[in-house]
């Protein structure tokens, strides 16, 4: 390549790659290798975001905060109540010139992103997404950063996908593997960072390809963010006992309330939503967002631990700084609070407020407990387990629920009444609800992945596309031996039976009219008309999933399409065949990448 | 399985008066009314009116079996109307009919209704059967010789 006269030959560089290309690029190593890369860069971009978002977070809320008000920004301490207004108003004119943008909010949008557009999120998106929440949170709105950071870690995996030019399946992958990564870098939880992974974006998908990429990336995620911000502890957790098992009626009791009020948190959520699109008729982004931000600075002014995360408030507790009604009073108002930022439009998740919630709710049930019946519950075991009941039940993630308390906490000793709490918390919730909360939100939307995490990919396509026209039609009044040799010669097995009208009157299938075909008495009796079923019908524009819901309903090989419901005009047929069929291929469409099966021969 | 006796009763065989096939028809299927069988006697009289003028039931051998499945049915039944005399069926073989049989069935009993159809044929194929049905004293009688299967 480097030929007499020291000039450098292109050509042969060209040639070289494009002999390396042909060798190596279509090889299974190649494929493995790049895989891991991509997931190694992912998880780079992911820490440093998860970074960059907590610092900024991190920065705005500590110089708005409470205490340091004064040394910081010079003013009064009774000013706190300004900066959730002030947040307020940026978030809501946000919200309210870009529209657009600022409707794909919450984790729910990451999801319906990987379900319904192979994973592909817009970077404006995911930058308008990563600024909302932390003006949002840092001036004080009592939310999370976890939605946040996991819309910010999948707009980076698409992005990255859309910048190498990688495939569909590829996309939807990395789109997946981001958010987890996030996750575990926002909370150095990686183990819960994976399982966020699996329990919500790929809704309990195990099979999934996409879970080496997240594993990859959320160690990379992790250590990088512990690499620049250090390895610090989040919570100050004190000396506890952990209670021996005649505690564990109280665990139970625990965790059925955690159920409750997780459920309550719903019902003040449905409940903020009607009283402001309802009752007050607010439609307006300022309208709807101002009162509650300054109702809520209102409130700071009394209990300024409400500000913003509320880790700081997390470790006050937990440390016994606080009376029973007033752990009480915080916990009630945090439920009210987070209930009406969320429906007025504000931006933030919901993990680290039912983080709080759950201390808080532990706190005060032991502290009630050992009050009322002389009890020596330690509160701080109560609200660690309560962390993860409360967690569990709001967001129905049982297993990303422990982990991620296990992790933020480092404290392996309350794993096994942890483990209990949350499960049954999750149970209440799942039982009363009847589904989890991001599948009930995705079933507000029309996506149904109720079951086992299936999307209704029928529901995807029209009749009018699978439609086919060579099907067999019948007067009613054909006699029965002539219709007998149509349907023995019939394309599917069956004839559409048409009135005076030439509208559908019914079906006769092959396998109804054996008997009648056998009993050699009854072809000189019958006609057409007097063996048809009524058969449901669908039109053009119907979704295939409910053809298919129909044809298993009646138990039928085929359907009709006709005009429309009222005009039963016959235009064509959609078999079963070619329902499964057409579903198979989207299926392979809807698959994560299929390189990384092995699809070498066994070695014997 | 129930036997092809079980879809009827003693009250829903008569001696038709009726002349003409259509009033045959209502006359038997008038047997119905006040019967747990059918809601709508008159909505079964036009079904089977309808049905008939599409093709003759009359099959020959003095027999017909007007029938028709609709909604308002609510239990699969049948009505024996005999006519010595004979009625003019427009059957296959030109002759008149002495033996009606009138299924009434609902409109999701296509199974029952098959079965029951192809019950009747093959007892009344057999031309002793219905020579002792159309001479029978009464339809206790009647019920006893179609008990035999």
């Amino acid at each position: 390549m480097m030929p007499e006269g020291g000039r450098f030959n292109w050509a042969e560089l060209a040639k070289a790659q494009r002999g390396l290309r042909a060798r190596y690029a279509s090889t299974d190593i190649s494929k493995y290798i790049s895989h891991i890369v991509f997931s190694v860069v992912l998880g780079l971009f992911a820490g440093a975001g998860a970074v960059v978002f907590h610092s900024l977070l991190e920065g705005t809320r500590h110089s708005f905060e409470y205490f340091n008000l004064r040394s910081y920004l010079g003013v009064d301490i009774n000013m706190v109540f300004v900066f959730p207004v002030v947040g307020a108003l940026i978030v809501a004119a946000m919200t309210r010139y870009l529209p657009i943008l600022a409707r794909e909010r919450d984790v729910t949008s990451v999801i319906k992103a990987v379900l319904l557009r192979n994973g592909f999120i817009p970077f404006k998106v995911t930058l308008f997404h990563f600024f909302a929440p932390i003006i949002s949170i840092g001036s004080g709105a009592p939310l999370g950063p976890e939605g946040p950071a996991a819309k910010m870690g999948s707009g980076l995996g698409s992005l990255m996908a859309q910048f190498f030019r990688l495939n569909q399946r590829e996309m939807r992958m990395y789109t997946v593997a981001g958010a987890g990564a996030a996750i575990a870098a926002v909370f150095n939880a990686p183990i819960a960072g994976v399982f966020f992974g699996i329990e919500v974006i790929l809704l309990n998908d195990l099979k999934n390809q996409a879970m080496s990429a997240l594993v990859i990336s959320s160690v990379v995620a992790d250590v990088f963010s512990r690499a620049v911000l250090g390895n610090k502890h989040v919570f100050r957790i004190p000396q506890y006992v952990t209670g021996e098992i005649g505690e564990f009626p109280y665990f139970l009791m625990l965790a059925i309330l955690c159920g409750v009020v997780s459920l309550l948190f719903f019902q003040l959520r449905r409940g903020s939503g009607y009283l402001l699109t309802k009752k007050l008729k607010l439609r307006n982004e300022f309208a709807r967002l101002i009162p509650v931000a300054a109702l809520f600075g209102i409130v700071l002014l009394h209990f300024h631990q409400l500000y913003g995360i509320g880790y700081n408030t997390i470790n006050e507790v937990l440390n016994h700084h606080y009376s029973l009604v007033f752990v009480f009073a915080l916990l009630v108002l945090k439920l009210v609070f987070m209930a009406l930022f969320l429906e007025a439009g504000s931006y933030g998740g919901t993990f680290a407020p039912s983080l709080m919630i759950g201390v808080l709710l532990g706190h005060s049930f032991a502290l009630a407990l050992n009050s009322l019946f002389a009890l020596s519950l330690d509160p701080v075991v109560f609200a660690l387990v309560g962390m993860g009941g409360v967690l569990a039940g709001i967001n129905a993630i049982p297993l990303t629920s422990i982990l991620l308390v296990f992790e933020v906490t480092e404290d392996y000793h309350f794993i096994l009444p942890l483990m209990f709490v949350s499960i049954i918390s999750y149970l209440v919730v799942i039982y009363v609800n009847r589904g989890g909360t991001y599948t009930l939100e995705l079933m507000k939307e029309g996506i149904d992945v109720s079951k086992r995490g299936e999307m209704d990919l029928l529901g995807k396509i029209k009749v009018k596309e699978l439609r086919k026209t060579d099907f067999n039609v019948v007067s009613h009044r054909t006699p029965f031996r002539k219709l007998t040799d149509i349907l023995m010669h019939s394309t599917y097995g069956d004839v559409f039976v048409l009135d005076d009208r030439k509208e559908l009157a019914g079906v006769i299938s092959l396998r109804q009219v054996r008997q009648a075909i056998v009993s050699h008495e009854l072809t000189e009796l019958l006609i057409a008309g007097d063996v048809i079923d009524e058969v449901p019908v669908v039109t053009d524009d119907d979704p295939v999933s409910l053809a298919m819901q129909k044809i298993e309903e009646y138990d039928l090989e085929t359907i009709p399409v006709v005009k429309s419901e009222n005009q039963r005009t016959v235009t064509g047929v959609l078999t079963h065949r070619d329902i499964i069929q057409a579903y198979n291929r989207l299926l392979d469409a809807w698959a994560t990448d299929q390189f990384l099966t092995d699809s070498r021969p066994q070695r014997r | 399985m129930k036997k092809i006796c079980e879809y009827t009763d003693e009250k829903f065989i008569k001696r038709l008066k009726a002349r003409n096939k259509y009033k045959a028809i209502e006359e038997l299927a008038r047997l119905f009314d006040g019967a747990q069988v059918c809601s709508d006697v008159d909505e079964l009289v036009n079904a089977l009116v309808e049905r008939e003028k599409i093709m003759s039931t009359g099959i020959g051998f003095g027999l017909a079996i007007p029938h028709a499945k609709i909604k308002s049915v609510k239990d699969i039944a049948f009505a024996i109307g005999i006519s010595k005399a004979g009625i003019n069926f427009d059957s296959m073989d030109g002759k008149p009919v002495n033996l009606i049989i009138l299924v009434a069935a609902g409109d999701r009993q296509h199974k029952d209704y098959l079965t029951l159809l192809s019950g009747i044929m093959s007892i009344l194929k057999d031309e002793t059967r219905r020579w002792e049905i159309i001479n029978a004293p009464g339809p206790a009688e009647i019920i006893k010789i179609l008990s035999v299967e």
